[in-house]
């Protein structure tokens, strides 16, 4: 039974962290994710909530999806970020704006990675609310994304999507 | 409002559809004739285009390339002509159609209350044309969205291709999504009739997911529901819900896929008010009793969940009730293996014939 909890008790773990983001390169990314997880105090697993989806051909599908820190998306604000969502990917091209998120690194890129400068999608959240909304390039041949791990570290928030839980 | 049955939201809709196009007709006659300057526009284009290449065959192609001359180049040259404008016409004219199709569909949407998108290729349906049909092969056009309405439901015209190469054929439906209150095992009703997009897809239930019902409901749908989930498929098909599918859309297709009903028409013309009035009818009845039928359905073989986890919809079925096994149809295959031999077929049988 994959739940919450258990997702965030399998990430201590560092051959579960190189399953999920590992790579090339020594596993690098899976050594920062795995330290940044280890150093973090304030840290857990929640689930996506996809707001829309497109298909483009060729295994290449994106995501817009929602997500709090502390569990569901509120149902009053679903139908109301799923139309904004949906507006927001018919109007710009979502393939320009989806993110992978396979190592926990800042939801926003922190001004270092190439999304910091595509804020549109980001701009749905409802920080007020705790509610977040990313682009996500989903990974293919491994399904819809559905659990997400965050850590916060030094005030940032940072997050990875765990597709083999 | 809310307890209003089938019957008075049809006798609304009709009523609203009645006044949509007296609206409409009364806006087409205040504007004028339809076509106009657009279409002048498009004509003059596509005949200036056809002008260059009618040009280089009736006075080059013809005289210097075939030696044509007299009243037989004349004749020749006449019929090129003839031909090019008879060919833009045609086209304009479809072209004009199409648009003002589009056109009405907008105005009808805004007029319900619905939203309207012309192409949405890239949107993510679900079902059994999605699954079965690739990406490259599969299209949707004219998106109205009514979600947000008293009658939920989306619907978009899918043109798919089944089969590859000389044996591929192309197929246009109309899909509707009517989202259910709750997760339901999947069904999949297929009418008998064959002429439904499950008929037309290249895989069909296998025989062993076939459940028969009782009357003669199993013989105008053949019902197929995963192995296990038959007592759950007689919860939801009770015979009034049987009753009112025989009488509303005995010739449609139908499949529950999770939390959503979707239904297949044949490719309609919405801007005609019998098809449209058909088509909310139709919609309004599968909304109301489906509704119904799903909307105290658990399913007791769904994973047990951890108290403290929140039971979202995907933790509602268990996994084996969300598929159903499907078989490959063998004439489809045997048809694409064929066809590319009917030339050879032909001309052996001329030449016997001409020996």
């Amino acid at each position: 039974m994959t739940t919450r909890a258990s997702i965030a008790a399998k990430l201590d773990d560092f051959a579960f962290q190189k399953v999920n983001f590992g790579g090339f390169l020594m596993n690098k990314r899976a050594k920062n994710s795995h330290a940044l997880w280890t150093r973090a105090s304030e840290k857990g697993v929640t689930e996506l909530t996809i707001l829309a989806s497109r298909d483009f051909g060729e295994g290449n599908v994106y995501d817009v999806a929602a997500f709090t820190l502390d569990g569901n998306v509120p149902e009053h604000l679903l139908s109301e970020l799923r139309t904004e969502a949906d507006r927001l990917a018919d109007r710009i091209n979502l393939r320009e704006h989806g993110y992978v998120y396979t190592c926990l690194e800042p939801w926003d890129g922190g001004g270092s990675i190439w999304i910091s400068k595509k804020p549109e999608f980001r701009a749905l959240s409802r920080p007020d609310e705790g509610v977040y909304v990313i682009p996500i390039q989903r990974l293919s041949g491994l399904g819809e994304p559905r659990w997400l791990a965050w850590a916060r570290d030094a005030g940032k928030l940072n997050i990875a999507i765990v597709y083999k839980p | 409002m809310a307890g209003m049955g089938p019957r008075c939201r049809e006798a609304e809709h009709r009523d609203r559809l009645q006044a949509l196009t007296v609206a409409r007709h009364g806006r087409a006659g205040a504007v004028g004739a339809p076509g106009g300057a657009p279409t002048v526009l498009l004509l003059g284009g596509l005949s200036l285009a056809y002008l260059g290449i009618a040009a280089a065959v009736a006075l080059y192609l013809l005289p210097v390339g075939f030696g044509l001359q007299g009243s037989v180049l004349l004749a020749t040259q006449s019929a090129v002509l003839l031909a090019g404008a008879l060919l833009v016409g045609t086209t304009a004219a479809r072209i004009r159609r199409h648009q003002r199709r589009q056109a009405v569909l907008a105005d009808l949407a805004s007029g319900f209350g619905w939203t309207y998108r012309v192409d949405v290729g890239d949107r993510m349906w679900g079902g059994s044309v999605d699954e079965q049909i690739d990406r490259g092969n599969r299209t949707s056009t004219d998106l109205i969205d009514a979600r947000d309405t008293e009658v939920p439901f989306d619907s978009v015209e899918r043109t798919f291709v089944v089969g590859d190469g000389e044996g591929a054929t192309m197929h246009t439906v109309r899909a509707v999504r009517i989202p259910l209150p709750s997760e339901v095992p999947r069904i999949a009703l297929r009418s008998r009739r064959g002429a439904g997009a499950l008929s037309l897809l290249p895989r069909r239930p296998r025989g062993r997911t076939e459940l028969r019902l009782e009357g003669n409901f199993s013989d105008v749908f053949e019902v197929s529901v995963p192995p296990g989930y038959e007592t759950s498929a007689l919860y939801v098909l009770t015979p009034d819900l049987m009753a009112v599918l025989l009488d509303t859309s005995a010739d449609l297709d139908l499949e529950v896929v999770d939390s959503t009903l979707h239904v297949y028409f044949p490719a309609l013309d919405l801007t005609r008010p019998e098809e449209l009035g058909r088509f909310l009818t139709a919609i309004a009845v599968l909304h109301d009793r489906f509704g119904r039928r799903t909307l105290l359905y658990r399913d007791e073989h769904a994973e047990s969940l951890d108290p403290e986890a929140v039971r979202r919809a995907g933790d509602t079925l268990a996994h084996r009730a969300r598929e159903l096994e499907t078989r490959a149809r063998w004439w489809p295959v045997l048809v694409a293996v064929l066809t590319p031999l009917v030339p050879l077929v032909i001309a052996v049988a001329w030449i016997a014939l001409a020996d």
